[in-house]
C-alpha cells in the first residue's frame, strides 16, 4: 500500500494548529453487486482540517465521490464496508442511527452535486426546495423560510432573488442552478461543505465564477470545505490541502504547495505533467 | 429586472400557455373528423347494403329503390358522406331500427348509468392503484412488491367479464351478501325522480337514504370488476415511474439534505405522477371497452349494453353512434389530461 | 495492474475537461445493476406458453372426450372422469378447453405476427424516409388511437361478419398503428447512428441500410411490445367470443365457453365458466411476464 498515511497537515501548514473536523481512517469496502466483490476502496485515510479547503484529486472511478457520499452515509446501498471508520466531530458516522444522521445531513454537513439541474427537483420552485430545508432543520415558519431562501440566493449573488425563488430549475442556466445548489447547501450554516465536482459540465468562464464564489464563501465564514475535482489548476489556486486518489487508494496527501511542487508519487507527477501546470508555474 | 419587465415576462408566459391550450383544443377537430370518416367507411364499405335491414326479403325492386332513396343510398358515396357529416354536426347520429328512436337520444338516456359506473371504477383504480404502486416501488424486490405485481398483473391479464362472474358467484351465490345482476336497482324498486341521472346523486337529492344504499349495493360488484381492470395498469406505471424517481439525482439531493422519508417520497411521487396521468387518460378508453363487457355481466342498462344489443340485432347505426360517442369522449379525456399536464408540470409551460 | 476497480459509485463522472488525462487500466463506467427481478417471471412465461403450444398440438390427436360430444352427463361437477366437469349440453369442459387453446393461440399469434410484420415495414419506411409519408402515417395513427380498441374491433367484426380469418385480419388491423409508431420511433432514434452513416458511406442503398442495419437493432423493443400486445389481443379475442360476435356459434373458444357457463354461475355451476377463465389468465399472464422480461433487456429507457 503506497498511501502516505503518516499525514499531519497542521504541522506543515503556516496557519495556527487546526483540529480535523472529519477523519477517515483506513476506510475500505466493495460493491455487493459486483461479480468478484473486488474492493473499490482500500484503506482510505485522510482528514479534513477545520476551516481549510481540502481538495480530493483523482481520475474517474478513483473512489473519491464514493468516499464523499460515505461522509453523509448516503453511499449506494450495495456498498459494503469492510474496514475503517469515518469520524465526524469524534463520532463514527456508520454507528449513528438514521435519526441522528438526518440531523447532520444538510444541517452540519452539506453536499453539492455535479449536475445541479438534475440534482434539483424539476417539479418544485427553487424557493420551495431551499425553504423545505430551512423548515426541516430550523423549524422556521413558511414566511420565515421563504425569506431565508431569498437571503440564501442573495448570498450566492443570484440577481433579483425575490423573483428567482418563484422559478423552477429548468428556468436556470447551469451556472445559476449550481449557485442555487450552493445556496441550498449553505442555508443552514453547516460546518462542513462537500462539493462533488461542482464545475464539471459548465463553461470555462462560469467554472471560474463558481470557484471564486466557493472560495469567497468559505474564506468569509471560515467554513470547512472538501472540494472534489480533477482540475489541478483549481487546486493550485484555491486549496490548502490536497489528497490524491487513484483506484480506491490514497496515493499522496499534504499541503497543496507540497503536493503540487514536490510530488512524491509518480502518478501525481504524471497528473501535473499532463495538466501543464508545472510549465505555467 | 424592472417591475415592468417582470410583468411583461409573466404576460408572455401566460400568452404562451394560452396558445398551447388553444392548439390542443384545435387538435380535437381533425381527430374527430377522422373518427367520423373511418366509422362511415367501415359502415358503408364492409357492412354491405343496409337496404336489406329495412326492406322485407320478398320486397320487389320498386320497394327496394324506395327504401334506398329514403335512406339516401341512391346518391353517390361522396354525397352520402357529406350528408352523414352534416347530420353528425347537427348531433344527429341516425335512427336505431330496433328502438325506432334517434341513436343520440338513446345514448343520452343511457349515458348516466355508464358514467356513474365508469367514474366510480376509475376512482377506485386511482385511489387503490397509485398507493399500491408507491408501496411496491418503496419496497422494491421485497414481498410487498411481489404481491402488488401479481395483483396488478391479474387486473391486466384477467378478462373483466370473467372477474365479474366469479365475484357474482362468491358474493351473491355463495355468500349472499351482495345483490345479484339485475341492474342499477333491485327488482320492483322504483328509481328516484331523474335530475342528474346518477342514482347516487338523485336519491340523495330526493332525501331517500335507503334508496341510496340500495343503489350503492348494486354498484359495488360492477365497479369493483371494472375498477380492477383500471387498477392494473395504473399500479404498474406508478411503480415503474416511482422506481425511476427514487433513483434520481434530485431524490439523492433530498436525502443528502436530511429530509424525512415522507418528504422524500412526496418529492419522488410528484414527479412520478406525470406518466401515471397519461396512463389514467389511456384507461378511460379501456373503461368504454370494459363497460360493454361488465354491463353484459351485470344487466347494467348503460350504453355498453346498448351497443351489445345493437350488434346482436345488426343495428349498425346504433353501434356506429356508440363508437363515435366513445371516441369523442376519449379524445376529450386526452385533452383534459394534456391540460392537467400543463397544470402540474412546470416544464411543459416553458 | 489487474482490472479490479469497479466504478466508484452511482455517480457518473464525465472525464475530459481539466487535468484528468491519465486513464491507465480499464475502468468500468456504468454501475452494475442487480439481476432483473423479472428473470424468474420471464422463465415462467416462456414455460407456460410452451405448455399451451403443446396442449394445442395434442388436442388435434387426443382429448379425453369428444369436445363437441353433446349428450353425455349434463352439468357434472369437476372430478373423475370429467376433470373440469361438463356443461349444460353434456360436453366435457376439459376437452373443450384443450381444443379452444388452438383457436385462441392461433388467432393471437397470427394477428400479432401480421401486425408486427406490416407495422414494422411501414414504420421503418416512415421513420427512415421521413417527411411526407411520416406525416401522413402519424396523422392516421392519431385518429385510429382515438378509438377504444375493443370497440373498434367490435365495429369492424360486426361489419365484416364472424369467422377466424376475419378476426385475425381485424385484430391485426386494430393493432397495426402501435407497431408502426414504435418501429418508426426506434428507427428514427438510430438513423444518425455511426454505423448507419458508415453503411451509407460504403455505398449501401438506403432501403438496405434501413432494413439490414437499422431494423435488426430495433427488434428487441419491438418484440417486448409484441408480447404485451399479444396478451391484449388474446383478451380481445376472448371478449369478442364472450359477446358472441367472434366465431361461429359452437366453435370452442374460451370467451364463448365462459358465456355459455354464465347462467350456471347463478345456479351454482361455477366450473363451466371458471376453467376457461383460468386458461385465459395463464396465457395472457405469461405473455405479460414475457413482455416484462424482454422489456427489462431491451427497453431503450433502461439501456440509456
Amino acid at each position: 500500500m503506497s498511501a502516505d498515511t503518516a499525514f499531519d497537515p497542521a504541522a506543515r501548514h503556516s496557519s495556527p494548529v487546526r483540529e480535523p473536523i472529519l477523519e477517515i481512517d483506513n476506510y475500505g469496502g466493495y460493491f455487493s453487486t459486483s461479480a468478484d466483490q473486488a474492493p473499490v476502496l482500500k484503506g482510505i485515510t485522510y482528514s479534513l482540517a477545520r476551516g481549510a479547503i481540502t481538495a480530493i484529486v483523482g481520475e474517474t472511478g478513483s473512489g473519491k465521490s464514493l468516499t464523499a457520499l460515505s461522509m453523509l452515509q448516503i453511499q449506494p446501498a450495495s456498498f459494503v464496508r469492510t474496514s475503517g471508520r469515518i469520524l465526524f466531530d469524534g463520532q463514527d458516522l456508520a454507528e449513528l442511527d438514521e435519526r441522528t444522521l438526518r440531523g447532520i445531513r444538510g444541517a452540519r454537513i452539506s453536499m453539492v452535486f455535479q449536475d445541479a439541474r438534475a440534482a434539483l427537483n424539476p417539479i418544485f420552485t427553487v424557493g420551495r426546495q431551499i425553504a423545505d430545508v430551512c423548515r426541516l432543520h430550523q423549524g422556521l415558519s413558511r414566511n420565515e423560510a421563504r425569506d431565508a431562501a431569498i437571503a440564501a440566493l442573495r448570498l450566492v449573488h443570484i440577481p433579483d432573488p425575490e423573483r428567482r425563488v418563484r422559478q423552477y430549475p429548468h428556468e436556470f442556466s447551469g451556472g445559476m442552478a449550481q449557485r442555487v445548489m450552493i445556496a441550498m447547501a449553505l442555508v443552514c450554516k453547516p460546518e462542513l461543505l462537500i462539493l462533488d465536482e461542482p464545475t464539471t459540465g459548465l463553461d470555462v468562464t462560469i467554472q471560474a465564477e463558481i470557484i471564486t464564489l466557493i472560495t469567497e464563501l468559505c474564506r468569509e465564514s471560515d467554513l470547512t470545505t472538501c472540494l472534489i475535482t480533477h482540475d489541478l489548476g483549481v487546486v493550485a489556486e484555491t486549496c490548502d490541502y490536497a489528497v490524491v486518489m487513484r483506484r480506491g487508494e490514497v496515493l499522496e496527501t499534504g499541503t497543496c504547495e507540497q503536493v503540487l511542487t514536490a510530488p512524491r508519487h509518480e502518478y501525481t507527477q504524471q497528473l501535473l505533467a499532463a495538466s501543464r501546470l508545472v510549465d505555467n508555474a | 429586472m424592472s417591475r415592468l419587465g417582470e410583468t411583461m415576462v409573466n404576460f408572455h408566459e401566460e400568452m404562451r400557455t394560452a396558445r398551447l391550450v388553444f392548439t390542443r383544443l384545435l387538435w380535437i377537430i381533425p381527430v374527430a373528423a377522422g373518427v367520423m370518416t373511418i366509422t362511415f367507411f367501415v359502415g358503408r364499405v364492409f357492412s354491405g347494403d343496409p337496404t336489406n335491414l329495412y326492406a322485407p326479403p320478398q320486397a320487389d325492386a320498386a320497394l327496394r329503390a324506395k327504401v334506398r332513396a329514403s335512406l339516401g343510398l341512391d346518391k353517390p358515396l361522396i354525397n352520402q358522406y357529406f350528408t352523414y357529416l352534416k347530420d353528425l354536426l347537427h348531433g344527429n347520429l341516425g335512427t336505431s331500427f330496433t328502438t325506432g328512436r334517434g341513436v343520440g337520444s338513446d345514448l343520452l338516456e343511457r349515458m348516466p348509468a355508464t358514467l356513474e359506473l365508469g367514474t366510480i371504477a376509475l376512482a377506485l383504480g386511482i385511489v387503490i392503484g397509485i398507493p399500491l404502486g408507491v408501496v411496491a416501488a418503496v419496497k422494491r424486490d421485497k414481498w410487498p412488491d411481489f404481491m402488488v405485481r401479481v395483483f396488478s398483473l391479474g387486473g391486466m391479464a384477467l378478462p373483466a367479464f370473467w372477474v365479474g362472474l366469479i365475484l357474482l358467484w362468491l358474493f351473491f351465490v355463495s355468500w349472499g351478501i351482495l345483490p345479484g345482476p339485475v341492474g342499477r336497482l333491485p327488482v320492483n324498486v322504483p328509481g328516484p325522480p331523474t335530475v342528474t341521472g346518477f342514482l347516487l346523486v338523485d336519491s340523495l337529492l330526493a332525501g331517500n337514504l335507503s334508496l341510496w344504499w340500495q343503489a350503492a349495493r348494486q354498484l359495488i360488484l360492477p365497479s369493483l370488476t371494472l375498477g380492477y381492470g383500471a387498477l392494473g395498469p395504473i399500479a404498474r406505471v406508478t411503480r415503474a415511474s416511482m422506481v425511476d424517481a427514487l433513483e434520481s439525482e434530485y431524490v439523492r439531493t433530498a436525502v443528502a439534505m436530511g429530509h424525512r422519508r415522507p418528504t422524500i417520497w412526496w418529492y419522488a411521487l410528484r414527479n412520478a405522477l406525470l406518466p401515471v396521468l397519461t396512463m389514467i387518460g389511456t384507461t378511460v378508453g379501456y373503461l368504454f371497452s370494459g363497460a360493454v363487457l361488465v354491463e353484459a355481466v351485470f344487466g347494467w342498462p348503460g350504453v355498453g349494453a346498448y351497443a351489445l344489443q345493437a350488434i346482436q340485432n345488426s343495428d349498425f347505426a346504433a353501434l356506429q353512434g356508440f363508437v363515435i360517442y366513445a371516441a369523442v369522449l376519449f379524445v376529450v379525456c386526452y385533452l383534459i389530461v394534456d391540460l392537467l399536464y400543463l397544470a402540474i408540470d412546470p416544464r411543459t409551460r416553458a | 495492474m489487474t482490472p479490479t476497480t469497479r466504478s466508484a459509485a452511482g455517480v457518473a463522472e464525465p472525464s475530459g475537461s481539466g487535468g484528468d488525462t491519465e486513464t491507465a487500466g480499464p475502468v468500468a463506467k456504468t454501475r452494475r445493476r442487480p439481476p432483473p427481478a423479472g428473470a424468474l417471471g420471464f422463465r415462467i412465461g416462456v414455460g407456460l406458453l410452451a405448455g399451451y403450444l403443446v396442449v394445442a398440438i395434442i388436442s388435434y390427436f387426443w382429448t379425453p372426450f369428444d369436445p363437441l360430444g353433446v349428450g353425455g352427463d349434463v352439468l357434472v361437477k369437476p372430478g373423475t372422469p370429467y376433470l373440469f366437469g361438463t356443461d349444460r349440453l353434456g360436453e366435457d369442459v376439459f376437452s373443450r378447453t384443450m381444443v379452444a387453446t388452438r383457436y385462441d393461440l392461433a388467432i393471437t399469434v397470427a394477428s400479432v405476427a401480421l401486425a408486427l410484420v406490416l407495422g414494422t415495414i411501414l414504420g421503418t419506411i416512415g421513420g427512415y424516409y421521413g417527411k411526407f409519408w411520416d406525416g401522413a402515417i402519424m396523422r392516421a395513427i392519431e385518429t385510429f388511437n382515438a378509438f377504444p380498441t375493443l370497440l373498434f374491433a367490435m365495429l369492424i367484426v360486426s361489419a365484416v361478419g364472424p369467422g377466424i380469418l376475419n378476426i385475425i385480419v381485424v385484430l391485426a388491423f386494430v393493432g397495426l398503428p402501435s407497431y408502426l409508431r414504435l418501429a418508426r420511433a426506434e428507427v428514427m432514434s438510430r438513423k444518425t447512428w455511426q454505423f448507419a452513416e458508415a453503411a451509407r458511406m460504403v455505398g449501401c442503398r438506403s432501403w438496405r441500410v434501413a432494413f439490414r442495419h437499422l431494423l435488426p437493432n430495433s427488434i428487441g423493443p419491438l418484440l417486448a411490445f409484441t408480447a404485451v400486445n399479444a396478451a391484449w389481443v388474446a383478451l380481445i379475442t376472448a371478449s369478442l367470443g364472450y359477446l358472441g360476435i367472434g366465431l361461429q356459434p359452437g366453435v370452442p373458444e374460451w370467451g364463448s365457453m365462459i358465456a355459455n357457463g354464465q347462467d350456471g354461475i347463478i345456479t351454482g355451476q361455477w366450473w363451466v365458466s371458471f376453467f376457461p377463465g383460468m386458461a385465459i389468465l395463464g396465457m395472457t399472464g405469461s405473455l405479460y411476464l414475457l413482455g416484462d422480461g424482454l422489456g427489462d433487456r431491451f427497453d431503450p429507457r433502461r439501456r440509456r
